[in-house]
């Protein structure tokens, strides 16, 4: 009966092992290749989201492959040794055995996701978001409907007026701005534009008219949801000049797939010269 | 085998459908799962085409949606949940524990035909000027709560939503029947360490489906009467939906996804725990060894039955959480994907020093750990708020859960299907037909959602109806093209199982007189 079992082992092993030997390179060799694809970061803190990536990459690829290898032997193996008598392993062995991941990951959670991570988390997402704490940030509110962004700047009084909903109106007031608030005068609507100061950190309000959306700037390395009745916040300071993409990435409805806008990071100065020409929504 | 005989001086329709005994139950429940696999993976090509030639609009945006929730909805619950789970545990745990029968065989029979309404439920949704529920599988409110949110809201959401609540009563009172079975059904002479550990995954899967499914139930009940209802649980107030000011007020969308996560984050497990046992059922029988590390794995199952329960937060790193709280969640979510890993070393271990006979079972469970290393390590990207933030939404997400909710159990279900037909059916399927059907399944099924974790680290965004509207990630998109043709011969390698299905069931050779292959030996009755 082993004679006939043995013949039917190694037709099958070694294709096996070669398909597992494949998959565990090409999952390892695609993450390094997708990453290495992916375009330089335009935010501050978007190299060390990188760095983490990579780090994280690093030692998935050498977990993944290194525990292929030991499946991949113990079947190649198989079908050339005689079968072996092994003692059932004792209690302590299979702990021992049990506490490899355990350690890793622990090692792995302690030395890359919180130490890499957890700076990076707390300066974009934080309730104090650091990136923001050092300079005068620039406010920004991004409103999602259906499907297109809609940017607000609160203008020179630095405060965002009264809004409602009753107010809406999708040419004349399309974020429902109140009429009767001061600070509402001199807000700034622009339709699926964000532009950006260079090197100035922006503090980024973000709300939702109808269903929740998410707001993705992939070159930045930053994604929030936009959670209908309340407001989310994002913070990070660009550093690259040039034109981004604003993306939803949250099922909103049919034409999810095209709610997109454009983020235009441009020098201060530029910057500084767009804005004193334009005008308040209600001035 | 005695335990799965079936009486036949009744009539065709008695002893096949109306029938209570487990072995038409659990039968009907396989069927059940390929005919729905048969629709989910004719959905999935839709998908797939569409994604690789846009261009080619062969359905609309709205059907697109409609599609994709139809597809997640089908194989997760209608599939995986009825192959791997109902089905595999009526027609086998009483044996595998040496009872008669199962606790509740009528209940059983109950959960089969409340799953078959649910299936009904599902496909008369299609009917709907949508074409079916265009919010996904997740049902995100206000999406899923307000009727004139989308084309996809509408009366195709409500019967989603109904035919989802009869799935969790279903699979509830199969989960109650299995551990009632394995508690107070077992064979008092085989002690609780010689238990099978599949037998140990088929409990905590049970267990984690009577705590975590009934709170779905709950946020289902609470969304109907906020679509229908005067209520207000999930939908805030001051919304414009459709051009006008919605009528809700005073709800929070976020509890609609504490409560589905605390529903979808154990589901995983619900559907992986059972598909590890069955690799660890294959493998000690057929290196007629006992499991490595046997106690180490019955706490590792429960750790991650356990752990899945708490663990919910890693869906809401991108709502609104803060520091601390992402923490927390992170280091739970870490211990999580480690008790997963000390399952594969364990299943690793198993096979090590051992003479392996590779026969189709053996070769499903070998791959098996290779996906369930894949998609455990991919876990990780995931439990990093940082870095999961940056993958949430993109193809890495579907990568990553098809490679634990759909390879994985889909080589438990051909495993078990290929492990276990001679001790159902009496008779050996064709190995040679099923190593070819191995072959062609598992090569473009480790493909597809490779390729697919590769487009998402490089940004590619997924629920896309046109994906070439984004710059971003533009490049990975020439992967589409080849992740479709995998995607076809996986589903045309299909065809192979069936036929050998069809046929070996009256023609295959007898599985008694077959030797040398300990995988067709019944389990211990």
């Amino acid at each position: 009966m082993n004679k006939h079992a043995g013949t039917d082992t190694t037709p099958r092993g070694r294709p096996l092992c070669l398909l597992l030997f494949l998959a565990a390179v090409a999952v390892g060799g695609l993450t390094g290749v997708a990453l290495l694809a992916q375009p330089a970061p335009a935010s501050q803190h978007g190299q060390s989201v990188d760095r983490l990536l990579q780090s994280l990459s690093v030692t998935l690829a050498t977990m993944l492959i290194a525990g292929h290898g030991v499946l991949i032997w113990s079947i190649w193996r198989s079908g050339r040794t005689p079968q072996t008598h092994i003692p059932p392993a004792s209690l302590r062995q299979e702990l021992l055995w049990a506490l490899i991941p355990v350690t890793v990951l622990l090692a792995a959670y302690l030395g890359e996701v919180a130490s890499l991570g957890g700076p990076v988390w707390n300066q974009i997402y934080g309730t104090t978001a650091a990136a923001v704490d050092s300079k005068q940030p620039l406010q920004v509110e991004v409103v999602g409907k259906q499907f297109e962004w809609l940017v607000r700047l609160p203008g020179t009084d630095q405060r965002f007026g009264k809004t409602s909903v009753e107010s809406i109106h999708e040419i004349r007031n399309p974020l429902g701005l109140d009429r009767k608030d001061p600070d509402a005068r001199d807000d700034l609507i622009i339709r699926g534009v964000l532009r950006l100061p260079l090197g100035r950190p922006v503090n980024i309000r973000m709300r939702s008219l109808d269903v929740q959306h998410a707001l993705s700037l992939p070159d930045f390395r930053v994604r929030r949801d936009m959670i209908p009745g309340r407001s989310t916040h994002t913070g990070f300071v660009p550093t690259r000049v040039g034109e981004y993409e604003m993306v939803c990435s949250e099922l909103c409805g049919p034409g999810h797939y095209k709610m997109q806008g454009r983020i235009l990071v441009m020098p201060q100065p530029v910057f500084a010269e767009w804005l004193s020409k334009q005008r308040g929504w209600f001035e | 085998m005695t335990g799965l005989a079936t009486t036949t001086d009744t009539g065709f329709l008695q002893r096949h459908l109306w029938n209570p005994h487990r072995k038409t139950v659990g039968l009907q429940f396989l069927v059940l799962g390929m005919a729905s696999g048969c629709l989910g993976s004719a959905l999935a090509l839709i998908i797939r085409f569409q994604l690789a030639w846009p261009d080619q609009q062969v359905v609309r945006p709205e059907t697109y949606l409609s599609f994709v929730t139809l597809h997640g909805t089908l194989m997760l619950f209608f599939v995986v949940a009825p192959m791997l789970v109902s089905g595999f545990g009526i027609l086998l745990i009483p044996s595998l524990i040496g009872a008669d029968d199962l606790a509740h065989p009528r209940l059983a029979q109950a959960s089969l035909w409340c799953q078959m309404a649910a299936l009904v439920l599902l496909l008369i949704s299609t009917q709907t000027v949508s074409m079916g529920s265009g919010s996904g599988w997740t049902a995100f409110a206000p999406l899923s709560a307000v009727p004139q949110a989308a084309p996809g809201s509408g009366a195709g959401q409500t019967l989603w939503l109904w035919a989802m609540a009869l799935f969790v009563v279903s699979f509830l009172l199969v989960s109650f029947n299995f551990a009632k079975t394995i508690l107070t059904r077992r064979d008092p002479r085989i002690p609780l360490r010689d238990l099978s550990l599949w037998i140990w995954t088929m409990l905590a899967s049970a267990v984690l489906a009577l705590i975590s499914f009934p709170v779905m139930l709950m946020a289902i009940g609470m969304l109907l009467c906020d679509r229908q209802g005067a209520t207000s649980f999930f939908v805030p107030g001051e919304l414009l939906i459709a051009g006008g000011v919605d009528q809700h007020s005073g709800g929070n969308p976020l509890l609609f996804q504490q409560l589905f996560w605390f529903f979808g984050h154990p589901a995983r497990f619900v559907l992986v725990l059972p598909a590890v046992g069955v690799a660890f059922e294959i493998i000690s029988t057929c290196t007629r060894r006992r499991p490595f590390g046997y106690g180490v794995s019955v706490a590792a199952v429960t750790c991650v039955a356990a752990g899945s329960l708490l663990t919910w937060g890693q869906h809401l790193f991108l709502s609104d959480m803060t520091g601390t709280t992402a923490r927390a969640v992170a280091l739970g979510s870490a211990l999580h994907t480690a008790a997963v890993l000390v399952l594969v070393v364990n299943l690793t271990a198993s096979l090590w020093g051992a003479r392996l006979t590779l026969t189709p079972p053996m070769l499903y469970a070998v791959s098996l750990i290779s996906a369930l290393t894949i998609g455990g390590l991919g876990a990780w990207y995931l439990t990093s708020p940082t870095t999961s933030v940056f993958l949430q939404g993109t193809q890495f997400i579907v990568g990553h859960f098809h490679t634990l909710v759909a390879t994985v159990t889909l080589l438990a279900i051909l495993g078990g299907i290929h492990f276990w037909f001679p001790t159902i059916c009496g008779r050996q399927l064709n190995p040679r037909l099923a190593v070819w059907h191995f072959w062609l399944t598992v090569i473009p099924v480790f493909t597809l959602f490779g390729l697919l974790h590769g487009q998402g680290l490089a940004g590619v965004l997924r629920r896309l109806y046109d994906p070439q509207v984004y710059e971003y990630g533009q490049q990975a998109l020439n992967l589409n093209p080849a992740i479709t043709i995998a995607a076809m011969i996986a589903t045309a390698a299909q065809l192979l199982f069936v036929w050998n299905l069809i046929h070996s069931v009256r023609r295959g050779t007898p599985a008694s007189t077959v030797p040398g292959h300990a995988w067709i030996d019944p389990p211990a009755d």
